[in-house]
């Protein structure tokens, strides 16, 4: 049976209410990984909904139950027959504001703590399942009965939900009840819950675990797009995008299956593996580090700011676009880079090497510089920016406005931004891991920033 | 003034016009039409709470669809109704679908397409069109239909799968025609 004869059946199930978590896992998969699936999942619905309405406008419609004197359905039970409500509703429609303005009369709202999507106040969460012990950057948490938290703290508990890095300096660690911790960067997006077995979800981006000894009947299991991971007890990074997952084990072991062909392998400390591959899964040994990287925009997930593919006489690029830092009225136009490793290599970032910047601007300006470290073990180490010490001066441009900044790592100093955060900070990004750049401007208005490339040279000779 | 209170009237005009799609995505995350119409209702009051949040030129039909979530969520809570893991997922998985896919359409388009909806339904035979009134009038389960109408259930499942597609097939010709 095809995904697509599958999903119908899953849908139907769904719509009928008789779909079980199993069941609703497996149609959240197929609609995460199979466009057309979604397209079909929201098109049925909208059928069933235009022929819902239809029936109901339909002066002739009976209820089956009323002609029968049969009991409705338990969903109906306790409200009032759809017709007398949809009478009212269409009458809404019908005479427009006037009965909005009289519904908005009735319904007393003053108290009412009504909030709106970019108005959102916080609430507790109702059981903890984990707490925050790290964050920085823009960070949106959502319950799992709905509440959606913008302003997350240090030691703030959260029961299940969703947590999504909102820009290339955001991280955030959670440590659960029995110390286990993860830890997303970037723009990531990451589904938790422990109900006696942790269960997570990486629908994109980084996640960095360290995992306490879990029982062996209820390992901890992350779900990828494209892959499934069973962790006991270990500590290990991932990466996942739409198209791929990339595990590398610094210690312990971790099973891993791909989602494709269902194939398994276990992977060994210091080893790595990919989905992303046609054949046999097997683990690689981590190679050695590497300290020479370019980076390629190829439109990858992960990446903050708008990819634009090359054209002729044009390079690719990635276009900064707006961000507003959290607690600020201030809107940066940037883009972010996430590093993946090098061939697998982790890029570690010597003393006296140096970024590279090429790249466009529509107007001569400042551009500010920044980098995210970590340890070898996926350990966050530091956020660092390359224009504080020394101002930077303003990017000269050509005649079609290209411009070359050079960020040398001996003016590197750690970010004001994660001083007050409790996590450690290394004192220097030398000898550390690359794990993400950024840079923006500061204009008030649009600057046309567009990266074309970032480099980090080991010498700066 | 007046001028705030006309756009607040564009804009709620605006708003209902997007009322079925909306019920489509309430009636995705909560399960029933009947309390997935009372949502959008709320939803409605909130928009002429908060009419001046909507930014102009963005989309009416992407922001009202945020605020039949946050209803949603609301309500749930309300009646504290616990999620598992898997809802959440998929609840994330529609939304993600609804904002893909779900698009806008003008009043008179929609209406168009509805006239034909109506005039093909009266198409569609007696026995037909009392399993789809069941199924989504009454909201009845497939089991109980099959009881109520004297069917097997894989009948009913049939009929339903078989009329719609009738009914598919019904309004695209009407529409080519009209076009």
């Amino acid at each position: 049976m095809s995904d697509e004869d599958n999903s119908e059946d899953l849908i139907d199930l769904f719509l009928n209410d008789e779909l079980d978590d199993d069941g609703k896992e497996r149609l959240a998969s197929l609609m995460e990984n199979d466009t057309r699936i979604r397209q079909q999942f929201v098109e049925s619905l909208s059928w069933d909904t235009e022929i819902w309405s239809a029936l109901n406008d339909d002066p002739t419609t009976e209820s089956v139950s009323l002609a029968q004197t049969v009991r409705l359905a338990p969903s109906r039970q306790n409200t009032s027959p759809s017709r007398g409500r949809s009478a009212s509703v269409m009458l809404v429609i019908t005479a427009g504001l006037f009965i909005a303005i009289g519904l908005y009369q009735i319904f007393d709202r003053t108290n009412n703590n009504l909030s709106m999507p970019n108005d959102l106040q916080s609430q507790q969460a109702p059981l903890s399942v984990a707490r925050v012990t790290g964050l920085n950057g823009g960070l949106i948490w959502t319950g799992d009965r709905g509440q959606i938290v913008r302003n997350i703290k240090v030691g703030t508990e959260l029961a299940g939900g969703t947590i999504e890095g909102l820009a290339p300096d955001s991280w955030f660690e959670l440590q659960f009840h029995d110390d286990s911790t993860v830890m997303i960067a970037g723009s990531s997006l990451l589904t938790f819950g422990d109900d006696g077995q942790k269960i997570l979800r990486l629908r994109e981006g980084r996640l960095s675990a360290n995992v306490s000894p879990q029982p062996p009947e209820k390992p901890m299991v992350i779900n990828t797009r494209s892959a499934v991971l069973y962790v006991i007890g270990t500590q290990f990074d991932l990466e996942a995008n739409l198209v791929s997952t990339d595990l590398r084990v610094n210690k312990g072991a971790v099973r891993f299956k791909r989602s494709s062909d269902g194939e398994e392998v276990v992977v060994n400390a210091h080893h790595q593996v990919t989905t992303d591959q046609d054949t046999t899964l097997r683990p690689m040994k981590i190679p050695n580090a590497t300290y020479n990287w370019k980076s390629q925009l190829n439109g990858q997930s992960g990446n903050y700011g708008k990819w634009k593919p090359s054209t002729k006489g044009n390079s690719a690029s990635l276009k900064a676009i707006p961000l507003v830092p959290p607690g600020t009225e201030v809107v940066l136009f940037l883009a972010g880079i996430s590093v993946s490793r090098s061939g697998g290599s982790p890029v570690v970032v010597l003393p006296d090497a140096k970024f590279v910047l090429r790249g466009k601007l529509r107007e001569e300006t400042r551009v500010y510089f920044g980098i995210r470290v970590k340890h070898s073990n996926g350990e966050y180490a530091g956020m660092f920016r390359g224009d504080l010490n020394q101002l930077q001066p303003v990017s000269k441009t050509d005649e079609e406005g290209r411009f070359e900044a050079v960020y040398h790592l001996n003016q590197f100093v750690i970010d004001p931004v994660v001083l007050k955060t409790p996590m450690e900070n290394a004192p220097s990004p030398a000898g550390l891991v690359l794990d993400g750049i950024w840079a923006f401007t500061h204009t008030n208005s649009p600057s046309g920033l567009e990266i074309f490339d970032v480099e980090l040279l080991p010498s700066d000779n | 003034m007046s001028n705030l209170i006309e756009k607040r009237d564009a804009i709620v005009k605006e708003a209902m016009n997007c009322r079925i799609e909306l019920i489509a995505y309430a009636r995705s995350l909560i399960g029933d039409y009947s309390t997935a119409e009372d949502v959008v209702q709320q939803a409605f009051l909130v928009v002429f709470d908060k009419f001046e949040q909507f930014r102009e030129g963005s989309s009416m039909l992407a922001w009202c669809r945020a605020i039949v979530r946050i209803e949603v969520f609301r309500l749930r809570d309300v009646e504290r109704r616990e999620r598992t893991l898997a809802s959440r997922l998929l609840d994330d998985v529609i939304t993600s679908a609804y904002e893909e896919f779900q698009t806008e359409r003008s009043f008179t388009e929609a209406e168009s397409w509805r006239r034909s909806l109506r005039y093909c339904l009266k198409r569609i035979s007696e026995r037909g069109r009392g399993v789809m009134r069941a199924r989504f009038f009454d909201g009845l389960s497939y089991q109980q239909i099959a009881e109520h109408l004297g069917m097997k259930i894989e009948a009913v499942r049939k009929s339903l799968y078989r009329d719609k597609q009738k009914l598919r097939s019904c309004v695209e010709a009407k529409q080519r025609q009209g076009s």
